[in-house]
């Protein structure tokens, strides 16, 4: 297994611990999902590239797309909460409680 | 020199430790930029330079540009850097721990790392009718995204389209 995809898997695996581990703020892991779609687009290109799969290098620009349209809709969300409680704190969002 | 490719992909692996360990996210976004230009320099040096543009366009140069004015949007008075927390900062230290960990078991197997990698001149060429032609697979993938995936295209753009009016809904204000 070359190195590089190990790096670059094991990068994955850190966003998504992550994304799934939040503190105090929501745009942190809005941010760790951005790093999971990058380092996706990353593994997705090399292996395409070394592997000489000419058609699909196209994966990694839908992709791209994908986590463009992700991303903003991420952001309408965070920005509706930032508008109702002044920050983006996780601990706001109480409204359904157990 | 044989190691650059190696070294950057440490590298990488570093950034993401660095927003992952979650400081405040105005150093976040600054970890992921600079994890996003690392990104390039290893896709570019297996002979992609298309898709690394793409990253430096699409991904630096729009996204992180949105999520940079949300993130000055939405912060606090005092952010939170990695040597002014301890939880940051023991995270960020787990994980470059973790990291150092695995390069050196990584390095402790076989001694050799000549054919781990390649970005050859070969890899361009193709056997056509008349002989040897060349060939930019990164630059003829995006072209058959017009031609072969066309309905990737159009899937694509409808959905970007669509979630246009998903951010206008959702930011619409309700009294």
């Amino acid at each position: 297994m070359p190195y590089i995809y190990m790096n670059i898997m094991l990068a994955f695996v850190i966003s998504l611990v992550g994304t799934l581990m939040y503190r105090s703020h929501l745009m942190s892991s809005l941010l760790c999902l951005e790093g999971m779609m990058l380092s996706l687009f990353t593994l997705n290109a090399l292996l395409s590239l070394n592997m000489n799969f000419t058609l699909s290098t196209t994966v990694p620009l839908i992709l791209l797309v994908f986590a463009a349209c992700e991303a903003a809709v991420g952001l309408a969300l965070l920005v509706m909460i930032s508008n109702t409680y002044g920050l983006d704190y996780v601990q706001n969002l109480n409204l359904l409680q157990c | 020199m044989m190691y650059v490719v190696f070294i950057m992909s440490v590298l990488y692996v570093v950034g993401f430790i660095g927003f992952s360990s979650k400081p405040s996210p105005v150093y976040g976004g600054m970890s992921l930029v600079v994890s996003g230009g690392l990104g390039c320099g290893i896709v570019m040096s297996s002979g992609g330079s298309f898709l690394g543009l793409v990253v430096f366009l699409v991904y630096l140069g729009g996204m992180m540009v949105v999520f940079g004015y949300t993130i000055a949007m939405a912060t606090e008075e005092y952010p939170e850097t990695w040597g002014s927390n301890v939880v940051v900062l023991s995270a960020f230290l787990v994980g470059l721990l973790m990291e150092v960990f695995m390069v050196m078991w990584l390095f402790s197997g076989e001694h050799e790392l000549v054919g781990f990698y390649f970005s050859s001149l070969e890899g361009l060429m193709v056997l056509g009718e008349g002989g040897f032609e060349y060939v930019r697979e990164d630059y003829s993938g995006g072209a058959s995204l017009y031609s072969y995936g066309f309905w990737f295209l159009a899937m694509a753009g409808w959905m970007l389209f669509v979630s246009i009016f998903i951010a206008i809904e959702v930011t619409r204000k309700r009294y």
